[in-house]
């Protein structure tokens, strides 16, 4: 237990040091490799869990044991593997406090962004449970006369998800629960740095009783990875993670082995401002935009570009800065704490540099991140306060590279028209967001510009289980994005069926 | 001070258990017997409110939820609420004193509504319509005592 002064301070679920297995044909079982990583709570610098680095001969054992149970989980019943799912999403309500503490404590957002996490998660479990209706296919009476043809969905295989460390538990989930609806059998493999959440549900996964063989999980690395991507069994990979890897390795080695790929990449994501916008709730959009997550997501505002005069910026900005100066940092199992720390010294090393990179590039920093204040007597080693870079143009580094870290760089724009312009030249299609109360504005917005998830008045757009999560450009690599109708689709073959009876 | 809607949500559990208690320990004590079926319906429903706005809470927070940033932060001595029953208090001075209560907590629900008004709108519809039920209550203790006050003086 941490001891603190705060009283919001709640409970760790993680009380000792965790010794995390793979879990392959309803078993948990140790990797092959001997090695394993640390994983810390950033907040605090303390290992809360190690996690094996597998390799190969995990993949394989995963794989084989996933291509075994597919005969037998292809031909349960729709309705029964919905069910299956029904089990897991009480178990996951019941869970639904512990499973976001862990979210914390392994990650480092605070808890009201773990809760929105495990809630996300949850509902992409929810959507599943229609598989029945979501899976069925279409037909048509006399295409010739006395002959039937149909369309049906079928399962195809073994997919797998190499998942990233900064939404550990809804990130999985987004692919998931849709490819075992569907009737596939599955591998994840989660981010050796944020293993633990999803340790969790794969404890519920076996209270649940999936067959042997249906759900199973390896963690490590980059060996791992490429194993998957190589293995002439696996018939599919979603990742999300980094441009660079996605398209280089994920994307290019996959389709080389001839697997459907999905890879929803990094991001630059611009927040427009207009005059008309809705001052107060505008800043609170902005405020969890571009630093809640600590700014390490890839919906996260990045750009902001102010149109209108200069007492509208001034307005606009002053209010920003007061608000972000009063941002408390912490550990987010302090219910006080409004920003958690980075996810590692690492990653707070590449955002500082970034620091660096904008004032040597002229920009002004008028709100310094790298004085901060924590809400408590934590190390260091990972916070970073809130940060503002003003007088930002667009060919600057800052303005172009996606930091993924508490940095807001703003850009004076004359008009919408420049504002869209922008968006389009940026290689990155994430996301994009105008605060306005003006309609043909909202209209112009969507229609004009180039990115896959669009908010008007909304500051994270995360598309809900239901819709796709919509990247496009170099945000995103594949035909069928995960999550609602193109996850069935990802998942699913269509066979055409043409019947005449004699 | 609460910054965050976790804080807002805990503080508001912890209210609501404070005033259940505070009737369910008014409806045992004798002298004060003409309240005890209100106070019993009372306690009940600071469950029904705490769990419904709990519930609210956990099925609507979603990532792209403003939770870490409402509109304004909340002052918790601004909402503290004294529960203790001292033996002397006669029937209308505790009536007096739960009224006190429960302006206290309508206070807080509303003020929870118009902080999280920028969230998505379930939390502050939920606040609003615990806010609503706490005026209603403040109406029934209202009445309890002119009934009481009835009878003395007939």
């Amino acid at each position: 237990m941490v001891m603190s002064n705060h009283k919001s301070t709640l409970e760790e679920p993680i009380k000792e040091v965790k010794f995390l297995k793979n879990y392959i044909n309803g078993e948990w079982i140790p990797s092959k490799s001997e090695l394993s990583v640390d994983v810390i709570n950033p907040a605090l610098m303390k290992v809360i869990a190690k996690v094996p680095r597998s390799n190969a001969e995990d993949v394989d054992l995963a794989v084989k044991a996933a291509r075994e149970a597919f005969p037998g989980w292809r031909r349960t019943t729709p309705i029964a593997r919905s069910r299956y799912l029904f089990r897991l999403k009480n178990l996951m309500e019941e869970n639904f406090e512990e499973i976001s503490r862990i979210g914390t404590m392994e990650h480092g957002k605070t808890i009201d962004e773990s809760r929105g996490e495990t809630r996300r998660g949850i509902e992409n479990v929810e959507v599943a449970t229609g598989i029945p209706s979501l899976m069925m296919g279409y037909n048509l009476e006399d295409i010739s006369r006395g002959i039937d043809e149909y369309v049906i969905r079928q399962p195809i295989g073994v997919f797998a998800c190499i998942a990233p460390f900064n939404f550990p538990w809804m990130v999985p989930l987004w692919f998931l629960p849709s490819a075992i609806a569907t009737g596939n059998t599955y591998i994840l493999k989660p981010s050796s740095e944020t293993p633990v959440s999803m340790t969790k549900l794969y404890e519920l996964i076996d209270e649940v009783g999936f067959p042997p063989g249906v759900v199973n999980m390896v963690h490590g690395g980059r060996e791992v990875v490429s194993a998957i991507l190589k293995h002439p069994d696996v018939k599919g990979v979603s990742f999300v993670g980094s441009t660079p890897v996605g398209r280089d390795v994920i994307y290019k080695e996959g389709a080389a082995h001839g697997k459907r790929i999905q890879a929803q990449c990094g991001a630059k994501n611009f927040f427009i401002v207009m005059p008309d916008a809705k001052v107060d709730k505008t800043i609170s959009s902005i405020m969890t935009s571009f630093y809640g997550n600590t700014g390490q997501r890839c919906l996260s505002g990045a750009n902001l570009l102010i149109v209108g005069d200069e007492k509208f910026y001034e307005e606009i900005m002053n209010k920003v800065k007061e608000n972000a100066k009063k941002i408390r940092i912490g550990f987010g199992l302090d219910e006080s704490v409004q920003m958690g720390p980075l996810r590692s010294p690492d990653k707070k090393k590449r955002v500082l540099g970034y620091i660096d990179k904008g004032i040597e590039e002229g920009a002004k920093l008028t709100l310094d991140g790298r004085n901060y204040k924590l809400t408590d007597d934590y190390p260091d080693d990972c916070y970073l306060g809130p940060s503002i870079f003003e007088e930002v143009t667009k060919d600057m580094v800052i303005a172009k590279d996606e930091i993924f870290g508490p940095i807001m760089s703003v850009i004076k724009v004359k008009n919408l028209d420049e504002a869209i312009e922008m968006i389009n030249d940026c290689p990155f299609g994430n996301s994009a967001m105008v605060f306005t109360s003006d309609g043909g504005v909202a209209r112009k917005f969507q229609y004009e510009t180039e990115a896959g998830n669009i908010g008007i008045n909304i500051g994270i757009v995360a598309p809900m289980a239901f819709f796709p999560f919509s990247g496009m450009k170099d945000s995103f690599f594949g035909d069928l994005h995960g999550q609602g109708r193109d996850a069935i689709n990802f998942f699913t073959e269509k066979k055409v069926v043409i019947v005449r009876w004699f | 001070m609460l910054h965050t809607t976790s804080a807002f949500i805990r503080f508001h559990g912890e209210l609501e258990d404070k005033i259940k208690g505070f009737y369910e320990s008014l409806a045992v004590i004798d002298k004060y017997s003409a309240g005890r079926e209100t106070f019993l319906a009372f306690s009940k429903e600071n469950k029904k409110h705490k769990d419904m706005i709990l519930r609210t809470y956990r099925e609507v927070i979603s990532d792209a939820l403003e939770a870490a940033f409402p509109l304004m932060d909340l002052d918790e001595s601004d909402y503290e609420i004294k529960t203790k029953i001292m033996e002397d208090m006669r029937f209308q001075d505790i009536m007096k004193k739960a009224i006190e209560i429960e302006k206290k907590s309508y206070k807080y629900c509303r003020d929870v509504g118009e902080s999280t008004s920028g969230l998505l709108a379930d939390i502050p519809l939920a606040f609003e319509w615990v806010a609503r039920r706490k005026t209603i209550r403040i109406r029934k203790l209202k009445d309890l005592i002119a009934r009481e006050l009835a009878i003395l003086l007939a």
